[in-house]
């Protein structure tokens, strides 16, 4: 019996760290100094029911739909707040600590005066399984997943819209940067 | 024979059933068709088709919900992916001219 518990509990805590790529972190902190908030969670029936509404008729939309087809969720995080150094480095830091993981590859990461983005991914080698980014501004921090196979190939159709820059991305992608201002 | 029992064989005596009893015992084994009134059927597919029609719309509103929200997330990380482009950008270009 005791065995069987400990198996029960080791599954349990495997497939707990085993998400898919997605990261977990305790908002709540932060979520109480901040004076707006936005907090999107888009999964499975609700990304499907989303291609739905999305038109077939508008090239932008029906790319869209394409690229949503394989990802397994969206999430979404923003925090707007009333004056500076309502959060620091440190709160973030368990967040930073797993995107430092060996199965994360950090595509961007840039740090100038009190901004910096962070940009990471998690791939299979081929496809795309998660994209994080994580903005933070003196008064604004702003963390995105994107987690499901994405298409390198449907993102880079995706650019120049939706305020997606111009990027190259699949075989003939340059190498990824990797920069920080202090390198 | 005494008075007792004459009494008591008259009671016990046997006699017909009246006219139509037969068919009132036989009529009342069966079971009665339930009469709904039709009203009341009115009202049923009334509240069955508000509930369609609220569950139908319910679903256009969380699908509405859930396209801007997908719209937002997709703007939202493409301006973050802008920002981070500028900034490379920007670096590169002071690394050419430095």
């Amino acid at each position: 019996m005791t065995k069987l518990s400990l198996i029960l509990i080791l599954t349990s805590c495997a497939l707990a760290q085993d998400q898919g790529g997605l990261l977990q972190f305790d908002w709540n902190k932060i979520a109480a100094k901040a004076a707006n908030k936005v907090n999107v969670t888009l999964e499975g029936p609700m990304l499907q029911l989303a291609s739905q509404f999305l038109s077939n008729d508008q090239k932008d939309e029906s790319q869209v739909k394409q690229l949503i087809q394989g990802l397994k969720g969206v999430y979404v995080r923003t925090f707007e707040f009333d004056k500076e150094g309502q959060y620091s480095d440190a709160d973030l830091s368990d967040l930073r600590a797993q995107l430092r993981t060996p199965e994360w590859s950090k595509i961007v990461d840039t740090e100038e005066k009190k901004e910096s983005v962070i940009i990471c991914m998690k791939t299979d080698g081929k496809l795309f399984q998660a994209l994080a980014i994580l903005s933070a501004e003196p008064k604004e921090l702003s963390f995105i997943q994107i987690v499901g196979a994405i298409d390198p190939s449907m993102l880079g159709a995706l650019s120049g819209k939706f305020g997606i820059p111009k990027m190259e991305f699949g075989p003939k992608s340059k190498a990824p940067a990797s920069k920080k201002k202090n390198d | 024979m005494n008075e007792f029992d004459k009494d008591l064989r008259q009671a016990l005596r046997r006699t017909d059933p009246p006219v139509g009893f037969v068919d009132r015992v036989l009529a009342r084994t069966h079971p009665q068709p339930v009469h709904i009134p039709l009203k009341w059927i009115g009202i049923a597919i009334a509240a069955c088709l508000l509930l369609a029609a609220g569950r139908f719309e319910y679903r256009q509103y969380e699908g509405r919900k859930a396209k801007r929200e997908l719209l937002f997330a997709l703007e939202l990380a493409g301006s973050k992916l802008n920002i981070a482009q500028q900034k490379i950008f920007e670096l590169n270009r002071r690394t050419i001219h430095d």
